[in-house]
């Protein structure tokens, strides 16, 4: 075992679930449920639809309208500012094992980037979100315990985010491309809290993280 | 020389006109029947055939995927069962199996609230063609078959362990090859919402299976492929939807083990709404 990693048994040795987890875990169902619930209004016009009137509906458009290229320009933004945030990190005394994950975790969001861009096209922004990298820079730049906390609050904040956008956007194309990160940046999500010595599943599973908001104006 | 040819000459018809008025024959009779009336608007056929039925009309519409989504949230829950039944599942990784369970149940509940909306039937059971083709090869690989000779697996746990990762990863896959199918943002935004914990569940299980840093995410390809995939938390820079082979059970005699394809959910998998539990 490498001196800088943190003391992390296997996800499943170091099981040992917090005694509020029963609450939580019914919080997150009633959560889905809620979820559920939440669909019923924009969804009722569409419950009495027959399977006949199902096959006629219009399809989804494949590519982004303006508003779409508006809430990928902020998702671009955020992976950037990801990207730079986990330089900083780099750039501090982290073991060979967390500089590892931290610098394929960057490449990753860089990756994300760049397919973000070539969906927005010249419009997309290529740089990081000012404000965001100003907020977080110092959670970046501290011992590696604190970074790796950050990078998997991040990551969940990310996953919050895009899937808020999920819920707005209605280009295919560009759902596609925010469904295929959000499944990978949950996965970093894991790996980061391990790294920060998660002490039980709900470390893990759990995203009480909220959504980034794109800046007013 | 022939019967045919010692037939004496006869005026008027020799023997190659014999042979022309029989072919214009048998052409005249073809003619007659191609321009006859029917009965049968089908292909004609030889023989008495049985009466046809139509199969059932399939349309992939929002209620389809969901019913499928569900169908699989139930397969898992059937996966964990009976391998905790069973006594298979190790005993470090019991509560982890028991909370995935909670998960897909509650997964399953608010994916048939969306159906229920949307004014679909919602489906309470496994996926029909994974319980028929495709957990039957699983648990015959794990427990063994006696009817085809296969032998029980060497090391059960380490089978279901791989299963469970297995099931997890196809689970984030399918509600992630879901989206562009979905007609609404609103639904897209339901399914990723469960395809991120199916994400994260598969990334724990290989945190448990290949252990720390090692199930982190590949560093290097190695020279010989594993003959048992191995699990990575981070198995690809993006979600994938390329599937993926489960390796499970004992080798045979010539050291190999058996392998279960497990695609991204398609047409054959869907869970249409004229299929009931």
């Amino acid at each position: 075992m490498d001196t800088d990693m943190p003391d992390t048994a296997p996800a499943v040795a170091s099981a040992d679930v917090a005694s509020t987890n029963g609450l939580r875990r019914r919080l997150l169902g009633a959560g889905l449920i809620g979820l559920a619930g939440s669909l019923v209004p924009s969804l009722a016009a569409r419950a009495g639809a027959s399977p006949d009137q199902a096959t006629t509906t219009t399809a989804p458009p494949k590519r982004p309208s303006e508003a779409d290229l508006e809430l990928l320009r902020f998702a671009q933004a955020a992976e950037l500012t990801a990207m730079s945030l986990y330089n900083t990190a780099l750039a501090t005394d982290l073991g060979p094992n967390t500089a590892l994950v931290v610098a394929r975790v960057r490449d990753a969001h860089q990756a994300y980037a760049q397919t973000l861009s070539a969906e927005i096209g010249k419009t997309a922004p290529g740089a990081p979100d000012d404000a965001l990298l100003a907020d977080l820079e110092g959670s970046f730049g501290g011992d590696q315990a604190s970074i790796v906390a950050a990078g998997a609050a991040l990551e969940n904040s990310l996953v919050a985010t895009h899937t808020e956008l999920l819920g707005t956007i209605t280009g295919i194309d560009s759902a596609k491309i925010l469904a295929s990160i959000v499944i990978a940046e949950a996965r970093h999500a894991v790996v980061l809290a391990d790294l920060a010595g998660a002490g039980g599943l709900d470390d893990y599973l759990l995203n009480d993280a909220p959504a980034l908001a794109p800046a007013e104006g | 020389m022939t019967l045919v040819n010692q037939l004496p000459s006869q005026p008027g018809v020799d023997r190659r006109q014999f042979f022309r008025l029989g072919g214009l024959g048998v052409a005249t009779v073809t003619v007659v029947a191609a321009c006859g009336g029917t009965d049968s608007p089908g292909i004609a056929r030889v023989g008495v055939a049985p009466t046809t039925t139509d199969l059932p009309t399939g349309t992939v519409s929002d209620v389809v995927l969901l019913r499928t989504a569900a169908s699989i949230e139930f397969t898992a829950i059937d996966v964990y069962n009976t391998a905790l039944e069973a006594g298979i599942v190790p005993s470090g990784a019991v509560e982890t199996v028991e909370r995935f369970i909670a998960d897909h149940t509650a997964h399953a509940e608010a994916v048939n609230a969306l159906v229920t909306e949307l004014g679909g039937e919602p489906f309470t059971c496994a996926n029909p063609r994974l319980a028929e083709i495709t957990v039957p090869a699983i648990l015959a690989a794990i427990v063994g078959d006696e009817a085809s000779g296969k032998a029980p697996s060497d090391d059960p746990e380490r089978d279901v362990l791989n299963v469970a990762y297995a099931l997890e990863v196809y689970a984030a896959e399918t509600y992630q090859s879901f989206i562009p199918m979905l007609s609404v943002p609103e639904l897209r935004k339901a399914a990723i919402s469960i395809g991120n914990d199916e994400a994260r569940h598969s990334a724990v299980l290989a945190l448990a299976i290949t252990g720390t840093p090692a199930g982190y995410f590949e560093v290097e390809a190695p020279a010989e492929p594993p003959k048992i995939p191995v699990a990575y938390a981070m198995p690809t820079v993006f979600g994938s939807l390329g599937g993926q082979t489960i390796v499970i059970g004992a080798e045979d005699e010539v050291g190999l083990r058996t392998s279960v394809p497990l695609d991204t959910p398609a047409a054959n998998t869907f869970v249409y709404d004229y299929q009931s539990c």
